[in-house]
């Protein structure tokens, strides 16, 4: 089995990683061997994946690029309501003291009620259809972990019965104590 | 992934596209989980990392400069994570349950169990991954994380030396006791069954 100094290694490392390097004999032994060793152990190594993480990890993702959108929307959502709210008091608020609204102010009003109105309807629509879609999906996602993790798994069922098995073996021959007092 | 691929794949990212960080996610997802595992070996923080890595990705792709390598970007961020996991996990042990996973990644209670296992389970899928989590497990930090960056990182060996601070010849010296270390423990354990 090759065994190399420091500088021999570095022309190793080199080498592998893909300059034109001129390798000695022991070191061109040692390279094949750590090749080698790598592929050996690849399959191994790619072994761990599990799709459950995956899609639990793809939900996550979608959350957080959903968030952004929904705190867009519910801003542009609060801030026409408030605009709306604040003609709406214009037209139908007068205070004592202070002329009424002029017909021409009330019909420019009445039409920036009108256009909020028809805002308000598109967003009503644009988020029926997409936003409230994915929040319900997440929400359809976390009652479906939420019910898995209810549902009694095997891996609870085995504890289960060594925890009995050990209050078994522990219990089984117990002296009886007298109580206390 | 073909770079040109990659390339385009970032550039619809960092516009924040939902479909290129799924496409990222499909890419990279196996590797960086597979990282994760034999780095802490544990699902439970392979899938938590995981999750908080493409949350990361998505905070810290618009910084990133497409001219060098991807890999080596997103596996110094794992390698990070990992390393801030595991101090955290130093500084507050977590309470040992029946439940909790043991240094295979395998609950405790299966592996008090397992002397009590038929003979067909010795033959479930990842037998061996596990065998050599365990190996893993018996390397000192660096080299673990160095064969790990190599493997999942796909990292050449100085940008390996530049990340973990150690001269080139240093690295492959490490990498290769390393991986004889782990042969020989896996062909003893293999002996022993």
């Amino acid at each position: 089995m090759p065994t190399l100094n420091e500088e021999q290694y570095e022309r190793v490392a080199r080498w592998l990683d893909g300059e034109k390097v001129k390798l000695t004999p022991p070191e061109q032994d040692a390279t094949e061997e750590i090749c080698r060793t790598e592929a050996d152990l690849a399959s191994a190594l790619d072994a761990a994946s599990r799709q459950a993480s995956m899609d639990r990890a793809r939900r996550r993702l979608a959350a957080a690029l959903a968030r952004p959108q929904l705190r867009l929307w519910r801003i542009g959502a609060l801030a026409t309501a408030a605009a709306a709210a604040v003609v709406l008091a214009a037209v139908l608020w007068h205070p004592t003291g202070q002329p009424p609204v002029t017909a021409p102010q009330l019909t420019l009003q009445v039409q920036q009620v009108q256009a909020n109105g028809a805002y308000l309807a598109a967003l009503e629509y644009f988020a029926a259809d997409d936003e409230l879609d994915m929040v319900k999906h997440d929400l359809d996602d976390l009652a479906a972990d939420m019910a898995l993790a209810a549902a009694p798994r095997a891996i609870d069922l085995k504890m289960e019965a060594i925890e009995k098995d050990i209050d078994e073996f522990l219990f089984e021959d117990m002296p009886a104590y007298p109580a206390e007092g | 992934m073909e770079p040109q691929r990659l390339c385009a794949m970032i550039a619809q990212a960092k516009a924040g596209r939902a479909e290129a960080y799924e496409a990222l996610l499909e890419a990279y997802g196996p590797r960086l989980y597979g990282y994760f595992f034999h780095a802490t070996h544990s699902h439970h923080d392979a899938e938590d990392l995981l999750g908080d890595m493409m949350l990361r990705l998505v905070r810290t792709l618009k910084k990133y400069d497409h001219r060098g390598r991807f890999e080596p970007w997103l596996f110094r961020i794992a390698a990070n994570m990992v390393r801030d996991r595991i101090r955290r996990r130093k500084v507050r042990p977590a309470a040992m349950s029946l439940s909790a996973e043991g240094g295979s990644g395998e609950p405790l209670a299966d592996r008090v169990a397992a002397k009590h296992r038929p003979v067909d389970a010795a033959l479930l899928a990842g037998e061996a991954s596990a065998a050599l989590n365990e190996a893993l497990e018996k390397l000192d930090v660096t080299t673990r994380e160095m064969i790990l960056l190599r493997h999942f990182g796909q990292m050449s060996f100085k940008e390996i030396g530049e990340l973990l601070g150690s001269p080139l010849g240093t690295v492959l010296a490490r990498v290769h006791r390393g991986l004889k270390a782990l042969r020989r423990i896996m062909g003893e354990e293999n002996a022993d069954a």
